[in-house]
């Protein structure tokens, strides 16, 4: 199960390129597409064993999905962050005011996704097929509205 | 599924841990753990923790490996059932136990998010040098 052969290769951060992942945020980032290309291309350089409990490497199928999903809606959607899962599957993540988003892209080329939002009682789960980018449309403007539930900061007193 | 061939049950009140050894599992703003982590196929690994040391664990991991402790009892009335089974790589192991997670209950994600949210730090992950 553990192996203390793994090293450095096994690190995946959160961002691969610049700056930190901060999940309060809405954020669209012109190298959108560039960041999660990165993360995804981490991902798949992971051997077998990357989490020191027996994952398998990452199968080329999801892998590709992964890339033609980041490609389809980098340009639209608020930049996720992109991490790996021991089942296998590559998982995008976000999160708006207290609303969270997640899409479990697998290798079947179905997505899994959660939507989670405690404060709201919602706890929802299903899935799609992951080329209907009209539902992750709808998913994702659920997230976005988050940010209006966001509490304004207090008025100053007149 | 089948539950007569398992191990022994954990006690409800042992804590039970988990290495982090991905750092983008890390929500470092908000020092929690991604439910990446406990996205896995069943049954997994953990260990009891009364029954070895953070260190003596940490040491079976990568450099930078972090870790992440849960309740048993909370985690069983989720659906996350934890034996007390040896892992067949490292059969000395006394401290290792298996948690299972019946597939056919359905809401595989948002219990592996309520696991996630369950846990506490013992050690943040951090990039090896």
């Amino acid at each position: 199960m553990t192996n203390n052969s793994l090293m450095n290769d096994i690190w995946c951060d959160r961002t691969p390129l610049s700056g930190s992942w901060t999940p309060s945020e809405y954020l669209f980032d012109s190298r959108s597409e560039e960041l999660m290309t990165a993360a995804i291309d981490s991902i798949a350089g992971l051997g077998s064993n990357w989490d020191g409990y027996g994952a398998m490497a990452f199968a080329p199928e999801v892998v590709q999905a992964a890339r033609v999903f980041a490609n389809a809606i980098a340009e639209w959607i608020p930049l996720p962050a992109v991490v790996p899962v021991p089942n296998g599957a590559i998982q995008f993540e976000w999160k708006v005011g207290e609303r969270e988003l997640e899409f479990e892209l697998s290798a079947n080329g179905v997505i899994r996704y959660l939507k989670w939002s405690p404060s709201e009682g919602i706890e929802e789960e299903g899935e799609f097929d992951s080329d209907d980018l009209v539902q992750s449309k709808i998913l994702v403007s659920w997230l976005s509205l988050g940010r209006k539930k966001c509490k304004p900061s207090p008025a100053a007193p007149r | 599924m089948q539950t007569e061939s398992r191990g022994p049950e954990v006690a409800a009140h042992e804590e039970l841990l988990r290495a982090i050894t991905c750092l983008s599992w890390w929500v470092s703003a908000e020092k929690r753990v991604s439910s990446a982590a406990f996205t896995v196929t069943s049954p997994f690994s953990v260990h009891v923790r009364s029954l070895t040391t953070d260190s003596e664990f940490l040491g079976k991991f990568a450099e930078g490996a972090g870790a992440v402790m849960f309740i048993c009892g909370p985690a069983r009335a989720i659906g996350f059932d934890t034996r007390h089974e040896s892992d067949e790589y490292d059969p000395d192991d006394r401290a290792h136990a298996h948690v299972y997670y019946d597939p056919n209950q359905g809401k595989r994600k948002t219990n592996a998010k309520k696991l996630a949210l369950m846990t506490i730090a013992i050690k943040e992950p951090t990039a090896p040098e």
